[in-house]
């Protein structure tokens, strides 16, 4: 440290090569780039930085707050030429958005969650973010996986004025279980990664009485030593209530837990690749409890107006939360006022630690009395820890001494923008027509069926209290037989106390990083296809659905990886204005590699998690996917198409194709419209879309529920050339399975006029699925026998 | 003073079957492996008063017993502690609900386990074995000793 100390207090006359010395001993995380940026601020104010101030700036300039891959320039070369984005996230996922321009869109991009209006009639909003806690996860998963959710509830509870969470989700992405990978000596097993995880999500979760009611968990090799946690959180605020409104003079008051060593340089230490030099005070310990102390109090707070303003201490601690509410204005703090866990904490240490389970809030000085008499009752330690100012600067002082003093204007405008290059190649793809299997299809069903990727989630869902609340309208597990849903619908009556208004909300998710490997572009579009088709079968308003976008990635100066990601957020323009649905938030999360065994530098698989929110209009009328009646018809809607790329088949069969056919989502959106009218009219029975494991596995999952299929795939509308282990098993976008009410189907054959759509089969009363092509007989198997290939413990 | 909480007999087997199929899985044979839950309580506290404090906070009496020190014999015991640099949110509530049950002299509470096992090489396989299953080295640490 010595060292360190010498360097530091030369900071504006450092060289490069020590300014690069000094960043590595720091652990900032700063590129030469900016530090030379910094230094420059330093020269002209004629005076070198305190350590607050620079690790201020590391923490709020990390590639973890300002996300500046996403919002920098990149260059994209492609063999269709060379493409200039000045700030690649405004011209893609910005800009659908804007496109769209929906009114029902109340606040986008600017809060800590997306806001949208449920429908015009009623007062109240949803508010919806998702993130992922992927570093924290791969060193502590218990540790990491809590305080992501604790993070994205707190999220919630910091979107305008405090939304109340009636929802968690959780997507994971894990190695297999019984991975051989060799792991280097700091990475934990995959299976231990996963169960520690999954305990972290329930226990937060539960014990803040949130259900954790939607998510999934994919398994690939390529996530031994990266694993992905995805944690989002659903919250209600009322319309009235999402915009902020500091003044000059409010109170700095922050809220709930104490400031500790836990967590420092969190924002930082996720900027960077992973490995063994890990310092324990990264780790961040959650404390549910706390939390839902915190959640009382702020929903009283916020009824009695008690405050005018409000964020969470996420990445960074208050640096960041206080530095964003009062990026406009100015503040003065006094560290010493913070309430400590360890009082040997440096200064700076107390401005940056993530702790978690605190708030920061903007108080008018009469309402303190008020707000303290709420926070006494709902025993929540808090505490004044400054005011805000008009004079754009930051201090900090500690016991009388300035330690901060930060010119607002240079902290969140002076990040210099460096052009990122991105080269997209396409991978070739194999196109010869798949081969016959060398075992009959029964056999290859049972194994998609028991595939980790494709098996019952129950040994997860079940250690999840998702009924609390008393919300849960169709369940992750349905009845009989916890038969798997396609979203989740939600009733928030819990926030809004309203028992006679049956408005809810679905959401969902569209995920398959292994069509990325092949097409970056067709991934990104199927992801919000499957969010989309997912919110339709359970029946939600598509015309409303609005979308997050939350990338994970390597390395950002690996070109290729910037290719392929550069390509998936130009398609997520595409796909997003062809299904009118805008993008509310998102998030992105470079730096997931890290050396192995042998000391290669390994990456993720490019990750794109697409989650969909849409209202429910009348929650009593939402749709499942189990057959409800035997002699009803079952009709496929939508065109299949050529092509094995990236399917389950792939994996427990050699077909020798890989290709992967292009989606069309102008068609899909006209095609899902009409659907949504048959499903108003009252049609359909059940719905359930055709994802991985194909049709086979979508008629099976349906059949779960003790109802039968006999189905022809003859008559299934598919393109020219598709053949039968296509038809069975591929996994082509766009397409669902319903089962028409047999007294509505000229109704349902009006509604669909136009698309492409077939009859192909009848539900039965034997609880058998049975497939033929024209007269001959491919299979003929009991779904309860299937079931229980399905329905394996995942370790 | 430390509180050792353990779940009866006859509802521990279970457990014990699957901390021996974990150690069995990262490639450690065990003859025998229980598990226990430890809490350090800090302050100026009567034996009784601790007693009291196990019993009507820390053990559930239907499936749980508790005890001051280990009876154990031939194997080894080993403790898994938080490192103190890192938030022990068990302990900070058991101490908040301390406070609330009129016990004011208790200073602090640290949570931790511990382990068992019979069948073992050696300490060193021990903490090989709790390394790649219960503990993370980068919050925890061990201290194994022979009984």
């Amino acid at each position: 440290m010595k060292d360190f100390d010498f360097l530091f207090s030369r900071f504006s006359k450092l060289s490069s090569k020590e300014l690069i010395i000094l960043n590595q001993k720091g652990g900032w995380s700063l590129n030469l780039r900016e530090l030379r940026q910094i230094q420059d601020y330093y020269k002209n104010e004629k005076r070198e930085p305190s350590r607050a101030e620079i690790e201020t700036i590391a923490q709020t300039w990390s590639e973890h707050c300002k996300h500046k891959t996403f919002s920098g320039p990149v260059k994209l070369i492609t063999n269709k030429g060379i493409k200039r984005y000045k700030n690649l996230f405004k011209e893609t996922i910005v800009k659908a958005t804007k496109t769209l321009n929906r009114k029902w869109c109340l606040s986008v991009f600017q809060d800590n969650a997306g806001v949208v209006e449920l429908s015009g009639r009623s007062k109240w909003a949803a508010a919806f973010k998702a993130e992922t806690h992927n570093h924290p996860c791969a060193i502590e998963p218990y540790g990491g996986a809590e305080t992501g959710v604790g993070g994205v509830i707190r999220d919630i509870l910091g979107v305008g004025l405090g939304a109340k969470p009636v929802l968690n989700t959780d997507v994971f992405c894990f190695a297999p279980p019984d991975s051989k990978i060799k792991l280097a000596k700091h990475n934990l097993p995959p299976k231990r990664i996963f169960s520690k995880v999954v305990e972290g999500v329930r226990d937060y979760g539960n014990r803040m009485g949130i259900p954790t009611a939607a998510g999934g968990v994919f398994f690939d090799e390529g996530y031994a030593l990266n694993p992905l946690v995805y944690v989002g959180s659903v919250g209600i605020i009322e319309k009235d209530k999402i915009r902020k409104k500091i003044r000059r003079g409010d109170l700095i008051v922050v809220i709930g837990g104490r400031t500790g060593r836990d967590g420092i340089h969190g924002a930082t230490f996720s900027s960077a690749n992973l490995d063994e030099n890990v310092s324990s005070s990264t780790v961040q310990i959650g404390h549910p409890l706390n939390e839902k102390k915190v959640l009382d109090a702020l929903m009283r707070a916020k009824t009695e107006n008690l405050y005018t303003a409000i964020t969470d201490c996420g990445a960074g601690g208050f640096s960041s939360a206080i530095g964003e509410l009062a990026r406009d204005l100015g503040a003065v703090v006094f560290l010493e006022r913070a309430p400590l866990k360890d009082i040997s904490l440096e200064p700076w240490e107390i401005w940056v630690s993530e702790s978690q389970e605190r708030m920061v809030l903007s108080v008018p000085k009469n309402k303190l009395p008020g707000l303290e008499e709420i926070l006494r009752e709902e025993i929540c330690e808090h505490c004044v820890l400054g005011e805000f100012t008009d004079d754009k600067r930051l201090i900090v002082k500690f016991k009388g001494s300035e330690i901060l003093n930060l010119d607002l204007l240079f902290l969140h405008h002076e990040l210099p923008k460096i052009e990122k290059t991105a080269v997209y190649i396409k991978p070739p793809q194999k196109t010869l027509p798949p081969k016959k299997p060398g075992r009959d299809y029964s056999e290859i069903l049972r194994e998609i069926l028991s595939h980790p990727n494709v098996c019952s989630r129950k040994s997860i869902i079940r250690q999840y209290d998702f009924e609390v609340q008393g919300g849960t309208v169709v369940k992750p597990l349905l009845s009989p037989n916890d038969s798997p849903c396609d979203a989740v619908v939600i009733w928030p009556h819990s926030a809004t106390g309203d028992m006679k208004d049956y408005l809810g909300f679905a959401v969902s998710h569209g995920f398959n990083p292994l069509i990325g490997k092949l097409d970056a572009k067709q991934m990104a579009i199927e992801a919000v296809d499957e969010a989309i088709r997912n919110l339709l079968c359970v029946g939600a308003d598509i015309e409303r659905a609005s979308l997050m976008d939350n990338f994970c990635a390597g390395d950002p100066s690996d070109k290729k990886m910037m290719g392929a990601f550069a390509v998936a957020a130009e398609a997520l323009l595409e796909a997003s204005l062809s299904f009118k649905a805008p993008f509310i938030s998102g998030k992105d999360s470079f730096y997931n590699q890290s050396k192995d065994a042998r000391g290669r530098e390994k990456s993720i698989p490019l990750s794109l998690l697409i989650s969909a929110i849409a209202p429910v209009q009348d929650i009593r009328k939402s749709l499942t996917i189990n057959f409800k009646k035997p002699g009803n018809p079952v009709y496929i809607v939508g065109q299949t198409k050529p092509g094995m790329g990236a399917s389950i088949y792939n994996e427990v069969e050699t077909s020798g194709n890989t290709f992967v056919s292009a989606s069309n989502p102008r068609r899909a959106q006209a095609c899902y419209k009409k659907i949504l009218l048959a499903i108003r009219k009252g049609c359909v029975a059940a719905a359930h879309d055709i994802s991985q494991g194909g049709l086979l596995t979508t008629l099976t999952e349906m059949g779960f529920g003790r109802i039968g299929v006999e189905i022809d795939i003859r008559l299934m509308p598919a393109e020219r050339g598709t053949g039968e282990v296509e038809r069975l098993f591929g996994e082509s976008s766009s397409r669902i399975v319903l089962e028409v009410r047999k007294k509505e189907e000229k109704n349902f054959i009006r509604s669909m006029k136009g698309v492409a759509a077939a009859k192909i089969g009848y539900t039965t009363k034997e609880p058998v699925i049975s497939v033929s092509n024209g007269s001959r007989l491919l299979l003929r198997q009991n779904t309860q026998d299937l079931f229980l290939f399905w329905n394996r413990e995942l370790p | 003073m430390i509180i050792e909480i353990l779940l009866k007999r006859k509802y521990s087997r279970l457990e014990e079957k699957k901390l021996l199929s974990d150690f069995s899985e990262a490639g450690y044979k065990f003859k025998d492996a229980r598990i226990t839950r430890l809490y350090d309580i800090q302050g100026d506290l009567t034996r009784k008063e601790l007693l009291n404090i196990a019993e009507s906070l820390l053990a559930d009496r239907v499936t749980e017993t508790f005890r001051s020190g280990a009876k154990e014999r031939n194997c080894y015991k080993a403790e898994i502690w938080f490192k103190p640099s890192v938030t022990d949110v068990v302990g900070e509530s058991v101490l908040e609900a301390l406070r609330d049950m009129g016990f004011e002299k208790v200073t602090g509470v640290r949570c931790g386990k511990a382990l068992y096992v019979k069948g073992a090489r050696g300490p060193k396989m021990i903490l090989e074995a709790i390394e790649e299953t219960l503990a993370n080295p980068l919050i925890n640490y061990c201290k194994i000793s022979k009984l």
